[in-house]
């Protein structure tokens, strides 16, 4: 009796213990009534798990899966590095980097074993660029490989039977001829990709190995691989041609001039427009044509074919570009001077012949074979007058935009004289004038090994792009659109699954309305009911002196033990349910994913809910208690 | 003992002088008066009548759960001496029920235990509403009423004897000074109805206790309680219905 006594002395818990031995005693009872709660909740936290389950699956992999992410484009076009500096450039833009054509984009792999026969798992991989911050690479549970490395999808890795670590021999391969060449490079594997990232057998690499493997098969030399071929040189374009006779052209061969000669246009040029135009000046009496073109500059043939249909008529050639600056540079990279370069190649006699003042020493080369000619023939300038000379060793630097390149150059020992010297201008030979114009439409190196001039690839037939976010996918899709470059998204599948989230939302609260509207009217009717039903019993507590207000908790505290019961019961089930659901799908789910999941914070707010309800539908019952009155107990019906 | 006057005042335990209570009920106007009535302390109190004639009223008030509609005079003295007198008037619901746990013990006509605590649970009951129990005492009480083997049964696996029994332990658990008893015997045999009368007043008296109880059987009690009231009823027209509260003398 001590042991009870004591157990039962806190007053606070008297009611409580009341209640709970109340529930014991009609454990029946007490029973339907837990799973009345439950039968109420256990359906709803099954929709509730489904519908969280679900769309988070959804979610976890469009908001999470970097290929949703992914605006390819649709066509294959020129981009050029500018473009990509300025898409890079965007908030919106998570990564990009440059491809190349789909069509060069493939090697022959194999894992370096000597203890494996040789033909052994060589497979052919898609060779996909990579870069720093690739969202596809860093989250599928790789790192962007170095310029010695390269990722693996899991299929190419399967396929190698690679691990991270070996040492992969790639080879490009190019048709030469009757038989194949390889350029073989040997990269270390740094990562393998989860099948989430791609289900194809591809290898990522940094750019310029993926340029590499284009140059190869394009047949050029990659010389940092070893790999022979040929090197794309630079090659002179001119915006027009000063034509010089001593005769006038009669109609007929003027038209010859721009009839599929390259040039589209010929104007009769004074003495004086010449000196304005072009900064060459004559003496008087010469007939002078200037042939432009209209969009596409000239090239070497079409200098050539006007050389040729003039043949004999004593006619003096000068190659023009228009509008063409350089800077001088020191030996210490100090800007010394910019200039308006002209181009002025004219065989020595010729000018002679023309009356042209100055004549540079470099004079006769006008045309003569580009492939042979040694780039240092060409390579010179020659300053005005009025210029301080400067000390070797001299270059000169183009800029286009945020592009330029700077190459030696030699300063010839002669200058323009004072009295032709127009402001800021330099006299350059053709050949180099030409080069330097066709910096206005490719990008040009100088290769100090071979001192040419190396013509930079063109541009790149596409790219990839990762948006930062799946909301950022439908901005830069209008944007690429709006520049007239169709891309994919995955655009309606994120569609999809916002609308789907916000319909299975709205589903989702009607039901539960619906629900707790239910749960309430049962807790409240049977919690209603059980006072009514021990009004008797609730009376003779009230005669021995429990007063009505702290009999009030009396069916609060059982609508709490019955909800926490309820809510006891249903989770098992919806455990038990969920579990059943997740390993029915499994095999459509990824490891982490499940179709019917509750998170913890869910759970916790599903159960202060009930328990919530609960208590106000005790409150009501108690509400009740209130209007009992002791004196009841004494009435013997 | 007839018109008992108070002798010495710290014996009362309840005085009632001039109470009124006037009820009406499907247009009967109901009329219970009280013009002088005591209980000392230890004292037998029978309140014999049939049924209608204001028994439950006049239990209910004694009870502290129904006011008076007038009274001159409504004591009640509990501890020792008349310091703790208490005039009902101005009393609220909760200092009631505090009076209720304390000062008053119930035997109901069925006894009035919870179904869903143990015969042991029950008795101590009024112990833990009053954070004090002389766990005992009440095993002696037990004891001597002869429900000790009964603790852990709950109530409906008892007989309506061995009920009233754990009843009367449970009232007199705390030692109140006052033991209201509504009808205890109604619901068992004759032999149970006198051996429970015969413990019951046994067990009071030891304890100093007041009871009193009301009852229709007149014969239960007769020459067995302190002193014996009754009613007489008036029906001072067709809805009117007067009835007095009076004395009997014990022959």
């Amino acid at each position: 009796m001590d042991k009870s006594a004591s157990r039962m002395r806190n007053p606070l818990g008297i009611v409580f213990q009341l209640s709970r031995a109340d529930l014991k005693h009609e454990w029946v009872l007490t029973i339907c009534l837990i799973m009345a709660v439950t039968a109420v909740l256990s359906p709803l936290m099954i929709l509730f798990g489904l519908k969280f389950g679900t769309i988070e699956v959804m979610r976890y992999r469009l908001v999470q899966d970097p290929r949703n992410r992914e605006i390819r484009p649709l066509t294959s076009k020129s981009f050029t590095q500018e473009w990509f500096n300025k898409l890079e450039s965007r908030d919106d833009v998570s990564f990009i980097v440059p491809t190349t054509r789909q069509i060069s984009a493939s090697v022959e792999a194999q894992i370096k074993d000597n203890s494996r026969s040789k033909d052994q798992n060589k497979i052919n991989l898609d060779i996909i660029p990579t870069d720093d911050g690739d969202r596809l690479v860093m989250e599928n549970g790789a790192s962007v490989p170095n310029s010695n490395q390269c990722v693996l999808t899991n299929m190419a890795a399967e396929k190698l039977d690679a691990k991270i670590g070996d040492t992969l021999i790639v080879a490009a391969k190019r048709y030469k001829g009757t038989r194949y060449e390889k350029g073989m490079l040997s990269l270390k594997v740094s990562g393998i990709l989860t099948d989430r990232a791609s289900t194809l057998k591809s290898i990522y690499v940094r750019l310029h190995i993926l340029e590499a493997v284009e140059s190869y098969k394009d047949g050029q030399a990659v010389p940092e691989y070893g790999w022979e071929g040929t090197t794309p040189k630079a090659y002179p374009l001119y915006d027009g041609l000063v034509v010089i006779l001593l005769k006038k052209l009669n109609k007929i061969d003027e038209f010859k001039l721009i009839n599929n000669t390259g040039f589209t246009k010929i104007e009769p040029l004074t003495t004086q427009d010449l000196y304005g135009r072009a900064g060459y000046l004559l003496s008087p009496g010469k007939s002078i044509y200037l042939l432009s073109t209209k969009s596409k500059p000239a090239g070497h043939e079409s200098v050539r074919s006007i050389g040729f249909r003039l043949r004999g008529k004593g006619a003096t050639l000068i190659p023009w570009v228009s509008e063409l600056k350089a800077e001088l540079i020191d030996r210490s990279d100090h800007v010394v001077n910019s200039f308006n370069l002209l181009s002025l190649s004219i065989p020595e006699q010729k000018a002679v012949n023309v009356g042209m003042i100055p004549i540079p020493t470099w004079s006769g080369e006008i045309d003569s074979d580009e492939k042979s000619s040694d780039t240092a023939k060409w390579r010179r300038i020659m300053l005005p007058e009025s210029v301080k000379s400067l000390d070797d060793p001299v270059q000169m630097r183009i800029t286009r935009g945020d592009d330029s390149f700077v190459f030696p150059i030699q300063i010839e020992s002669d200058s323009i004289p004072r009295e032709i010297e127009q402001k800021n201008t330099a006299f350059v030979p053709a050949r180099l004038a030409g080069v330097l114009n066709l910096f206005k439409r490719r990008n040009i190196t100088f290769d100090n090994t071979s001192r040419e001039f190396i013509l930079a690839r063109r541009g790149y037939a596409g790219f990839r792009l990762y948006a930062s976010t799946i909301d950022d996918v439908e901005l830069i899709k209008q944007y690429l659109e709006g520049e007239g470059i169709p891309v994919h998204t995955e655009a309606e599948r994120i569609r999809d699954v916002t609308e789907l989230d916000k319909y299975l939302t709205l589903i989702f609260w009607l039901i539960t309305t619906v629900g707790v509207i239910g749960g309430v009217a049962t807790l409240m009717a049977s919690l209603y009911a059980s006072v009514e039903r021990k009004r008797k019993d609730l009376s003779i507590l009230r005669l021995i002196g429990l007063s009505g207000t702290t009999l009030l908790r009396f069916p609060i505290y059982q609508g709490i033990i019955i909800a926490v019961g309820g809510f006891g019961v249903a989770l098992v089930f919806f455990e038990s349910l969920a579990w059943i659901i997740n390993s029915l799908f499994s095999s459509h789910l990824q490891a982490e994913e499940s179709l019917c999941r509750l998170a913890i914070w869910h759970l916790l707010i599903i159960l202060g809910a009930t328990v919530s309800v609960a208590i106000l539908a005790g409150t009501v019952a108690a509400w009740r208690i209130t209007r009992i009155e002791p004196a009841e107990a004494l009435r013997d019906e | 003992m007839q018109n008992a006057e108070i002798g010495n005042s710290s014996n009362i335990v309840f005085l009632l002088r001039e109470v009124h209570k006037t009820r009406e009920k499907g247009g009967v106007l109901f009329e219970l008066r009280i013009p002088f009535m005591t209980a000392k302390k230890g004292e037998f109190l029978a309140i014999v009548g049939l049924s209608g004639c204001g028994k439950s009223t006049l239990l209910d008030m004694l009870g502290l759960v129904l006011k008076p509609t007038s009274a001159k005079d409504f004591q009640l003295s509990i501890g020792t001496g008349t310091s703790e007198q208490i005039k009902i008037d101005s009393l609220q619901e909760n200092e009631l029920a505090s009076i209720r746990r304390k000062s008053i013990g119930y035997v109901l006509q069925t006894g009035g235990l919870l179904p869903f605590l143990t015969v042991e649970e029950n008795i101590m009951l009024p112990g833990r509403l009053n954070q004090e129990s002389d766990s005992s005492a009440i095993f002696d009480l037990v004891k001597r009423l002869g429900i000790a083997d009964q603790l852990t049964k709950k109530p409906k696996h008892l007989s309506g004897g061995q009920r009233q029994r754990v009843a009367i332990a449970r009232a007199l658990a705390c030692k109140p000074p006052l033991v209201l008893a509504d009808e205890p015997t109604a619901a068992v045999d004759r032999l149970t109805a006198i051996e429970i009368r015969n413990e019951f007043k046994e067990l009071t008296q030891q304890m100093g206790v007041t009871l009193i109880m009301v009852t229709h059987d007149k014969a239960l009690v007769e020459n067995v309680a302190d002193r014996i009231f009754t009613f007489n009823v008036e029906k001072k027209s067709k809805n009117h219905t007067v009835s007095t509260i009076h004395e009997l003398k014990i022959t």
